[in-house]
């Protein structure tokens, strides 16, 4: 497999053939893909728009919601883009004092791939550690706004943020391992959850399984009582895929997961990301353009912590309607 | 130019040995000599206690052989002051066998890691990760006072508040009369001393543990965090995982600071050199002791007789093996931990 | 909060356990506190303990013993510090030979680990030669010498002082940013001069945390004292001992301080006298919280404004 970071952005056929290739794989494997409409770039035109906006059913009025652009393709492994998995509305955050997201609207739709994008320091990674609650675990932190999972604000009271966790799980930036066995890695958030202490063949099922839709499975089945330390980075990021896979989440967030990896591991995971596509709703962001436009069905791009655009991936990195997106899309800076 | 060829190398980056001696003038020459030999004379030193406390304990070791770690029909102290005072035909008396000590130092010991360790843990736990940030800079200092206080203090403690309300309070008259004939049972005792060594390893182990939590990167316990642990299970799960090494090394610690302690365990203990017997059932935590490193206390007015002095001094052999083994320990534990921390 | 049974009883074991040490440490002070002001006054911190009843066996107040606590302190920092730093800088900054270093990194730990009580028989063995009878006397029966004095034992306070010095400092010098030694050496400066102008001034805090905790365990220190100096607690120092003509021969004398005097004051010792061990161990306690809580936050902050 060549390094796909060594492809140059503007080859955009390329990008197009790959993206397919690995839509294709997927079609085996998500049944809510299968039953869309293939995906093709050149088809974006013939949609018919899509039916104005409806909002699910416990989601307050979506005032950003008008920004979803119409004309636009809905893709194969979405089956409605207006049902979002996840939303913020008016979402806030400051650290002693200082606000770094100004009331910031974001739509995830459930099955997408969502690309968060902008210059480093606009607060990408805050936005995406407040969708989980990890903001928060910064004692200086103060959070305002929502952020709607299911169309339930998970700032709300009665949360539970152990549960909420586990309903939307994360990969950080650094592959973080934990110092123990690949098994006890992957095999964690199972035990965490059940009452009494599972045994090891009760556990395999679902160890094998999240680390087959990590990719991992083949190269360290006989291996799993190694420490996962040992893995290199590239593995090291798949097992934290799985581990956070066999919690079973809604929607993963990925902040920058392959910026510490080499090329031929990272097209591995863009890879991943885009078979998980469908069966979950994945939230990523990246400082790598090429990376987002490979991968994202969604893009939002994000300057000094407000949305400058948001919208179908192809559209914001294609025609953006923002001056600054354009130069951000241009390179001019970022 | 030259002044750049003079520049010694910057640390971080090791110079190789012959041109940093080359560029280093005279001045330089005589300075690193003198902190290397200040270096040695640590090196020097230890191997010196090594050597002398060895040398003076040696006879006790050569006449009793295998024996000296073993019981004997003569009650321990009996030898000890016989040492001392000779036979009575004149000869001198060189029999010991310090079993009673030993095991008395292994209850005490060993009670006391078993009460410190798991108080320990719990507070580093609550120090590092559960403890609101106010309450854990307010009582982090308390914790370490405990550990800097005086055993000598600890002692006191022990021998005017706790003993006399343990045999005033829980050792009723007539089984302290009934047990009188095997052994005199009261306050100070090998309970009392254990808890003595407990309250003062305690805040060793937990200043140790809190450190090391307070290490375990933040990216296993976001990890942990994110998968939907609250702060206690991602403790337990990730965090004392990942201490272990320290675990092991902060016990090891512990041990040969319990195992070296004299003073308070020589006001706790009871003062008699007995091996507390578990067939007593409850009473047998009543009954007193007198581990290694008290008996040489206890004794030290007796360092003018030279078969006493080589016993006294083949105790303190055997504390420095104990405790010398024990600081490797903790050292290949540490180090190991190092490579943990630093392998990912 | 945790669900599952064991996790409570873990999470509420961890706050009843901080909770627990700190109920100790308050319930220590405020014995000492009660039991020990009744028992200090003026008199008691001005007057020498003197020999008292048959059944009460000390008399008097405390002045010899908080001198010899004070000298000891002052005796054993002045050795261990010089050695201390010097050991710090050689293991922080130079570090050669390899081996060398392993094996005094590997000391520095033993003599942490090493109880007190060991290295008071070492001093015992290496003290009473008579060879060394300068730093004591001579005990006149055998010719050797007693190894017992002032000198004797802050000589070995000065080896359990030493660790605390050595590691603070070394992590005081690691703490020292690279850039700042290579600027030095840019500009020409010698590798001693680098670490007496650049190295020294920025490790300062480090040295006096280092500094404080040795004289900590030193004042706390009794098995040493009681071999080392012996437990003549009731002999009052000389008159004007400090005088130079009789300084030389306190040294070399015998004494007591806080610690060996709580011991022999309390029920465990001779002296047997309840309310005298109590005022001389809120007295000793206090020395010691002062130093290391006053002097100790003093040397934190500082180095937190780094
Ligand atoms: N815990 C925190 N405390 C204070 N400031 C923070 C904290 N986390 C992030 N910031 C600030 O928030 C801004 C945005 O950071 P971040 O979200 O990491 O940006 P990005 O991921 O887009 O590079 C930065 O200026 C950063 O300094
Ligand atoms: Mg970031």
């Amino acid at each position: 497999m060549e390094p796909l970071d060594e492809t140059p952005q503007s080859d955009e056929l390329y990008q197009q053939a790959r993206r397919q290739e690995w839509r294709h794989a997927l079609d085996t494997t998500s049944d809510r893909r299968a039953a869309g409409i293939p995906t093709d770039p050149t088809a974006i035109a013939a949609v018919p728009p899509a039916a104005p906006v409806t909002v699910a059913p416990a989601v307050p009025v979506l005032p950003i919601a008008s920004q979803v652009p119409v004309s636009s393709v809905r893709r194969a492994h979405i089956a409605d883009a207006n049902d979002l998995a996840l939303a913020t509305r008016g979402l806030r955050v400051a650290f002693s004092g200082n606000e770094i997201l100004h009331g910031v609207d974001i739509n995830a739709p459930r099955g997408g791939v969502v690309a968060l994008v902008g210059p480093s320091g606009c607060g990408k990674t805050t936005l995406l550690r407040s969708l989980n609650r990890l903001t928060e675990l910064a004692p200086t932190a103060q959070i305002k706004g929502q952020v709607l999972l299911d169309g339930n604000d998970v700032y709300g009271a009665k949360v539970d943020l152990n549960l909420l966790r586990r309903r939307v799980g994360m990969v950080f930036q650094q592959p973080n391992p934990f110092p123990m066995s690949i098994f006890d890695n992957v095999a964690f958030a199972i035990r965490e959850q059940a009452r009494k202490r599972p045994t090891r063949g009760s556990l395999m099922p679902a160890v094998e399984q999240a680390l087959q839709r990590a990719g991992l499975w083949d190269e360290i089945k006989d291996n799993l009582d190694r420490s996962a330390l040992s893995l290199s980075g590239g593995q090291q990021q798949r097992l934290c895929i799985a581990r956070t896979l066999a919690a079973d989440p809604e929607v993963l967030l990925m902040d920058e997961p392959c910026s510490a990896l080499d090329p031929r591991s990272t097209a591995r995971i863009e890879e991943l990301i885009v078979q998980l596509a469908g069966s979950l709703t994945v939230v990523i962001v990246t400082h790598n353009l090429a990376q987002a436009r490979r991968i994202a069905d969604y893009a939002a791009f994000l300057l000094n912590g407000d949305v400058i655009e948001q919208g179908f991936a192809e559209q914001v990195f294609e025609t953006p309607t923002q001056q600054q997106t354009a130069d951000f899309v241009a390179g001019i800076f970022g | 130019m030259s002044s750049i060829t003079n520049v010694p190398p910057p640390l971080g980056i090791r110079p190789d040995r012959a041109s940093a001696a080359k560029s280093a003038n005279r001045q330089d020459r005589i300075f690193i000599l003198a902190i290397q030999l200040v270096a040695l004379l640590t090196l020097v030193v230890i191997a010196s206690v090594a050597i002398f406390v060895f040398v003076a304990g040696w006879p006790s070791f050569r006449e009793n052989g295998f024996g000296w770690f073993t019981s004997g029909p003569v009650p321990l102290d009996q030898q000890l002051g016989l040492s001392f005072t000779g036979n009575p035909d004149g000869s001198s008396y060189t029999k010991l066998n310090a079993w009673p000590a030993i095991a008395g130092t292994i209850l005490t010991t060993g009670g006391a890691l078993l009460i410190a360790f798991p108080i320990s843990l719990l507070t580093a736990i609550f120090l590092a990760e559960l403890a609101p940030k106010r309450v854990a800079d307010f009582l982090s200092p308390i914790v370490t006072m405990l550990a800097a206080t005086p055993s000598v203090i600890f002692g006191l403690f022990a021998i005017l508040v706790l003993g006399p309300w343990i045999s005033e309070h829980l050792i009723p008259s007539s089984v302290a009369n009934e047990l009188a004939i095997i052994v005199p049972i009261g306050g100070p005792s090998v309970l009392l001393a254990t808890i003595v060594l407990a309250v003062m390893i305690a805040p060793l182990m937990t200043a140790i543990f809190t450190d090391a939590l307070r290490a375990v990167p933040t990216r296993w316990k976001e990890g942990a965090i994110a998968l939907g642990c609250d702060p206690w299970r991602m403790s337990r799960r990730v965090s004392v995982t990942a201490i272990r090494p320290a675990l092991v090394a902060g016990a090891s610690l512990a041990i040969g600071r319990a195992v070296g302690e004299a003073i308070a365990v020589s006001m706790a203990g009871g003062g008699i050199a007995f091996v507390p017997n578990p067939m007593d059932g409850i009473w047998f935590f009543f009954q007193p002791v007198r581990p290694l490193a008290a008996t040489v206390v206890d004794y030290s007015e007796g360092f003018d007789g030279d078969v006493l002095r080589a016993n006294l001094f083949a105790i303190g052999v055997v504390l420095f093996i104990t405790t010398a083994a024990l600081t490797i320990g903790a050292k290949i534990a540490s180090a190991s931990a190092a490579k943990r921390l630093g392998g990912s | 909060m945790p669900t599952r049974i064991s996790d409570r009883a873990g999470y509420y074991g961890a706050w009843a356990s901080g909770l627990f040490l700190t109920g100790v440490v308050f319930a220590i002070v405020a014995w000492l506190l009660v039991n020990g002001l009744r028992n200090v006054d003026w008199t008691f911190l001005t007057t020498n303990p003197a020999p008292g009843s048959v059944e009460i066996g000390v008399a008097g107040g405390i002045v010899a013993p908080l001198l010899g606590t004070l000298i000891i302190t002052a005796m054993g920092t002045l050795i261990a510090l010089p050695l201390g730093l010097a050991t710090a800088v050689f293991l922080g900054e130079y570090g050669k030979p390899r081996l060398l270093k392993q094996l005094t990194d590997t000391s520095i730990d033993l003599i942490f680990g090493v109880p007190s009580i060991v290295f008071a028989l070492f001093g015992l063995a290496i003290f009473s030669n008579p060879s060394l009878i300068f730093l004591s006397e001579e005990v006149q029966t055998s010719g050797k010498a007693t190894a017992k004095s002032f000198f004797c034992a802050s000589i070995m306070m000065a080896l359990i002082a030493l660790p605390p010095i050595v590691r603070s400092t070394q992590a005081a010098i690691a703490s020292v940013p690279n850039v700042q030694r290579e600027a030095a050496y840019a500009l020409g400066k010698t590798r001693f001069a680098m670490i007496r102008k650049v190295v020294l001034p920025s490790i300062r805090p480090g040295i006096a945390t280092g500094t404080i905790l040795g004289m900590g365990r030193i004042a706390g220190d009794t098995a040493i004292v009681w071999i080392l100096l012996g437990g003549a607690v009731l002999e009052p120092p000389v008159a004007g001992w400090w005088e130079p003509q009789n300084l030389l021969g306190f040294l070399h004398g015998t004494g007591a301080t806080l610690t060996t005097y709580v011991y022999f004051a309390s029920p465990a010792g001779e002296g047997n006298a309840e309310g005298k061990a109590y005022g001389a161990a809120l007295v000793l306690f206090a020395l010691v919280f002062i130093v290391n809580i006053v002097l100790g936050r003093a040397g934190q902050r500082r180095i937190g404004r780094q």
